[in-house]
């Protein structure tokens, strides 16, 4: 018996070796795209309710897909039942989620569907371990944010706004009857004008003003060419006063040596003052040293001497 | 040839011997030399205080204290606390005057200087005068009068009995006046003591309705108190012999004398002197239909006369 393959058995088995090498790259190429081979951590978040959240929702942060959601179930071990969310974030992404990080369910306005939004922590908290729980905040109802808008603070607030409003309209319905009153008057006036009525009319309509006014520039006109004339006569006498000026300033340079001078003797004043003073005082104690001389005092008239004053009134009637 | 020069006789030797000698003699006395100096800022400032200068008076009286408390000198710094009351008293300060006054006293009651005890005590009688207090200046009498007593001195004894016989006529009191001028006749043996008995006794006569008397012993007292420069004193005595003509219908005198009295109260700055006086020229002017012009009194009494209302 003759052992081994045949040629077909062994084109055959080739065959199906190829296919099975290119199912599994592709397979191999599918998962690397998919991600199936990402290490991701798993978190845990607990809302009041589910928010049409579903397995597979996505986890987002800065708008960026981070994981999904893996699970969720109602949990009923506290007083209120809560839904826990499992969700499983991307390893790389990990080091964002921290103590001060927040869950939140996002509604898209129109198109899509939930997700769970986590704000990104900041360096100074610690990161949440693996299986740890990431702090929620609760979404907002319509109905919530309807009540909210609708308390009684902002209905007043409104009803102030409304009743305001009318009155401005009823104020701007008075002020319309004055301005319209108002442009009746100034219409008459025009019309009181252009006729050449009252004082203004005739100053706005008869050519008397126009003609006086241009008399009044033709004077003005000779008024000027005048001042021109006595300008040019002035220059000689500005000349003049140049001179003057100068001269003055010639005088004055003696008149500033004088004053240094002055100023010289007066700062040499004090020195000669002290000088002066000494010898007063030398001069002084001289005298002193003469008057304690027994045989000068006994002959010398006695000075007046001090007294303690008696203010005796000589009252007058 | 030289000439042999002029040797002093021998008795200016002699002379010049015994000055010689004499300045060995002299000792060399720093703290009298202080007193001295105290003294004489003291004299300074009392002939600024007799022309009315209080200003000036009184910081040569503050410079006085601080140089006798810088020495130590007590009976100085008793002085000038006394002289810096009477300034107080003069503008009219009566409080700091007061204080002044018993600072003075006391310092001069713990060492014994009765006679200047005395003169505090009489000053703080003038103060409660001047305030209306007349019960309080008799008892700062009584004890002048006592500090007068331990004193010995006629004069101090003198000048607390002219000054009861002032305060008895203020007083509307002839009699007890007469009493204390007679104890102090024999007792007035100073200048002023003796223009101020004039004075007062032609206070007495003019009360009594002596005029001639009082003419008399006013004039007196003016030549006295002229032989001394007491100011206020003269200025006093000529407004009552201004009173004493007005009194005899003599309108001529009595216009001069005011005038007088008002011309020495306006050299020493005395605003209240002056308005009296000025009072009396007006009375004076329109009794005797003089015509004389006030405006120049008028001027120097109201220097600043208040807008009259239109």
């Amino acid at each position: 018996m003759e052992e081994g393959f045949s040629r077909k058995e062994q084109l055959a088995g080739g065959f199906l070796l190829v296919l099975i090498i290119f199912t599994v790259v592709t397979l191999l190429v599918i998962a690397q795209a998919k991600g199936w081979f990402q290490t991701q951590n798993t978190y845990r978040i607990k809302f009041r309710q589910g928010y049409n959240l579903h397995q597979g929702s996505l986890v987002k942060m800065f708008n960026a897909e981070i994981g999904k959601v893996a699970l969720l179930s109602i949990t009923q071990t506290t007083e209120r039942p809560q839904v826990e969310v499992i969700i499983k974030v991307n390893q790389e992404y990990a080091n964002l989620v921290r103590q001060d990080s927040v869950a939140e369910v996002v509604s898209p306005t129109l198109i899509g569907s939930e997700y769970v939004d986590i704000s990104p922590g900041t360096s100074g908290y610690p990161r949440i371990e693996p299986h740890g729980d990431i702090p929620s905040r609760e979404r907002k109802s319509v109905t919530e944010h309807l009540s909210e808008l609708a308390s009684e603070e902002n209905i007043l607030k409104v009803k102030q706004m409304l009743e305001h409003l009318a009155k401005f309209s009823e104020d701007l319905k008075n002020d319309e009857k004055i301005l319209q009153s108002a442009l009746k008057h100034v219409d008459e006036v025009f019309v009181s004008l252009a006729e050449g009525k009252g004082t203004l009319g005739m100053l706005v309509m008869q050519k008397d003003l126009y003609n006086r006014m241009n008399q009044a520039i033709d004077h003005m006109d000779k008024f000027l060419v005048e001042a021109k004339t006595v300008m040019v006569d002035l220059r000689p006498t500005a000349l003049n006063l140049g001179v003057f000026t100068k001269s003055i300033n010639q005088e004055i340079e003696p008149l500033k040596a004088i004053v240094a001078n002055i100023k010289a003797g007066s700062e040499e004043l004090p020195d000669f003052m002290e000088a002066a003073t000494g010898t007063a005082r030398s001069a002084k104690d001289t005298m002193d040293a003469i008057k304690a001389n027994p045989l000068i005092r006994m002959t010398a008239p006695t000075g007046a001497k001090s007294q303690t004053i008696h203010v005796a009134p000589r009252t007058l009637p | 040839m030289w000439r042999r020069a002029p040797f002093p006789s021998c008795w200016a030797r002699l002379g010049l011997v015994a000055l010689l000698v004499g300045g060995c003699a002299a000792k060399q006395d720093p703290f009298g030399q202080q007193v001295q100096r105290i003294d004489e800022v003291s004299i300074a400032g009392e002939e600024l205080f007799s022309r009315g200068e209080m200003k000036r008076a009184s910081r040569n009286f503050s410079r006085a204290l601080t140089m006798s408390r810088s020495v130590d000198y007590l009976p100085g710094a008793a002085q000038q606390l006394n002289n810096l009351g009477a300034v107080a008293l003069e503008e009219g300060d009566y409080p700091k005057a007061r204080d002044y006054f018993t600072q003075a006293y006391n310092l001069n009651q713990e060492r014994q200087q009765f006679v200047a005890a005395s003169v505090n005590q009489a000053n703080l009688a003038t103060v409660a005068v001047k305030q209306g207090q007349a019960a309080a200046a008799s008892q700062h009498l009584v004890a002048a009068q006592d500090a007068a007593q331990q004193s010995r001195s006629p004069q101090s004894l003198g000048r607390v009995y002219l000054q009861w016989a002032g305060f008895y006529l203020d007083q509307n009191d002839p009699a007890a006046a007469q009493d204390f001028l007679t104890r102090a006749q024999p007792l007035a043996t100073t200048p002023e003591l003796k223009g101020t008995l004039f004075h007062h006794r032609g206070r007495l006569a003019l009360a009594q309705g002596d005029t001639g008397q009082a003419l008399e012993m006013f004039t007196q007292a003016l030549t006295i108190d002229r032989s001394v420069l007491d100011r206020a004193a003269m200025a006093a005595d000529l407004f009552y012999l201004g009173e004493v003509s007005q009194t005899r219908g003599d309108l001529s005198p009595a216009w001069d004398n005011y005038v007088r009295a008002f011309d020495v109260y306006a050299g020493m700055g005395k605003k209240a002197q002056l308005q009296k006086c000025l009072k009396r020229l007006q009375e004076v002017n329109r009794q005797g239909r003089m015509g004389h012009s006030l405006e120049r009194f008028e001027k120097l009494a109201n220097p600043n006369p208040s807008p009259s209302p239109s």
